[in-house]
């Protein structure tokens, strides 16, 4: 029975002693997330961006409001590597969003128009294979598309048929002395 | 004669190999084929495209199904490819939109079956339309915005900490509960002891108050004024000390010692007295 109460009184303090410290680190932290949230709502100017996928996020947004989209594909792209993947989606767009902003102020016929179209084309395409429900990608990459369609073929060229091998050029070296 | 073998070999053999084109690059038509939709679908729509497989003898062979995460042709982009011994399930996306509402086909596909045979997997319409009206003009059209940054959820956090607060709050209770009891006339003598002790610390304390606290809790315990000559009662009566004896007696001998003799000798040390008292708590405790 002592046995049992020395148990019962040891368990009790370490379950006070794990809640303590659980606390401890569970208010750390909520004060390192709020840390985090002024700096995204914009209430903290600071130049050291926290290293939070969240935050570099919000940066870019900042840097497109700015004028700086360079700044903002840059950063946009760092938080692609990251692994919020739930921020990947929204990440592709903007990017995209930028490569079409940029198109747009060129003329129709400019071939990095062309380019940056296609760009951005490629990033709506991410964005919509990571999320389909995101409509505003759907919106623009249609028109994107419509800025520079994507035709179907005339003929399919191409057709690789079944079981057929392809052909294997060997290119043999050979010396040449000298007479 | 040689000339004719020769040419009925050539026939048969021509009359086999064109047989055997013929059923391999056939399309085989027993499969049936089906989409959870066919018509109205716009730019980014998934289509999920069954092809029942049921009808065949032999499975497919996995190997020459087409790669995922690739697109195909001009409008559709396969996500990934589901594989039962029944069916399989191509999950498309569209990826291209005509300028008006047009019927496309999905891939044709040609997969290996288990004996060797090659077999094309049939294709079927669907129609693919826009969703934005070019009647003003292209450049008429604005894009959507930029997503907005979200803060990050604390929500959850908050609700972690306010769980650990309240297991800390209450094991702390109930560990004070234990230790000191509920309340004061319901605390047991040692626990009373310790309590008073501990807060004595905070104050000015006379190794006398000291010695006299712990005799109180003795006495409590015991039912009676226990003395040095008859601490053996005192064990007898509570068991659960005898562990402690010879701490407990050279308490009794030092307050002897101090109390009753002509001579007051050395005073009791007040930090032996706590350790004392909390030893005999520890035991009071368990027993």
């Amino acid at each position: 029975m002592n046995k049992l109460y020395h148990l019962a009184h040891w368990l009790l303090v370490a379950i006070a002693v794990i809640s303590i410290i659980a606390i401890g680190q569970t208010g750390y932290a909520l004060w390192q997330t709020t840390k985090i949230n002024a700096f995204i709502n914009g209430d903290v100017e600071s130049e050291l961006v926290p290293d939070h996928a969240k935050a570099q996020f919000s940066q870019a947004f900042r840097d497109v409001e700015q004028g700086k989209p360079e700044l903002a594909l840059e950063t946009l792209t760092t938080v692609l590597a990251t692994n919020q993947a739930e921020l990947h989606a929204a990440a592709f767009f903007n990017r995209g969003n930028i490569h079409l902003r940029e198109a747009q102020t060129m003329a129709a016929g400019d071939t990095a128009r062309i380019a940056l179209v296609g760009l951005a084309k490629q990033d709506y395409r991410n964005a919509l294979l990571l999320n389909s429900s995101l409509w505003d990608a759907r919106y623009n990459l249609e028109l994107a598309l419509l800025m520079v369609p994507e035709e179907p073929p005339l003929s399919q060229v191409f057709d690789k048929s079944k079981g057929r091998k392809g052909i294997i050029v060997n290119s043999l070296g050979f010396r040449v002395d000298l007479p | 004669m040689i000339n004719l073998r020769y040419n009925i070999l050539k026939y048969m053999m021509f009359i086999v190999v064109t047989f055997y084109a013929g059923i391999s690059h056939a399309v085989d038509d027993s499969m049936a084929i089906s989409a959870d939709r066919t018509w109205g679908l716009v730019l980014g729509d998934d289509v999920n495209v069954k092809i029942d497989l049921s009808t065949l003898d032999q499975g497919i062979d996995k190997s020459s199904l087409p790669i995922e995460g690739k697109r195909y042709g001009t409008w559709l982009y396969l996500k990934t490819i589901d594989r039962t011994t029944s069916q399989l399930i191509f999950h498309y996306q569209i990826v291209n939109v005509p300028l008006k509402n047009t019927a496309v086909e999905t891939p044709r596909i040609d997969v290996k079956q288990a004996d060797g045979q090659w077999l094309t997997l049939p294709s079927m319409s669907i129609t693919i339309g826009p969703s934005l009206a070019v009647a003003e003009g292209v450049e008429n059209i604005i894009a959507k915005p930029d997503i907005k940054p979200t803060l990050i959820s604390t929500d959850e956090m908050l609700q972690r900490l306010e769980f650990f607060i309240l297991i800390a709050v209450v094991s702390g209770l109930i560990l004070v509960w234990w230790h000191f009891g509920w309340k004061t006339k319901n605390r047991q003598p040692f626990a009373q002891a310790v309590h008073d002790l501990s807060r004595l610390k905070l104050h000015a304390v006379t190794p006398e108050q000291a010695a006299r606290i712990l005799h109180t809790a003795f006495n409590h315990t015991a039912g009676t004024v226990v003395v040095y000559g008859e601490l053996e009662g005192l064990f007898k009566q509570c068991p659960w000390l005898q562990p402690l004896q010879a701490d407990i007696a050279s308490f009794y001998t030092q307050s002897e010692q101090h109390f009753f003799a002509r001579n007051a000798q050395q005073e009791p040390d007040i930090d032996s007295v706590r350790k004392l008292a909390k030893a005999c708590r520890v035991k009071e405790m368990l027993a």
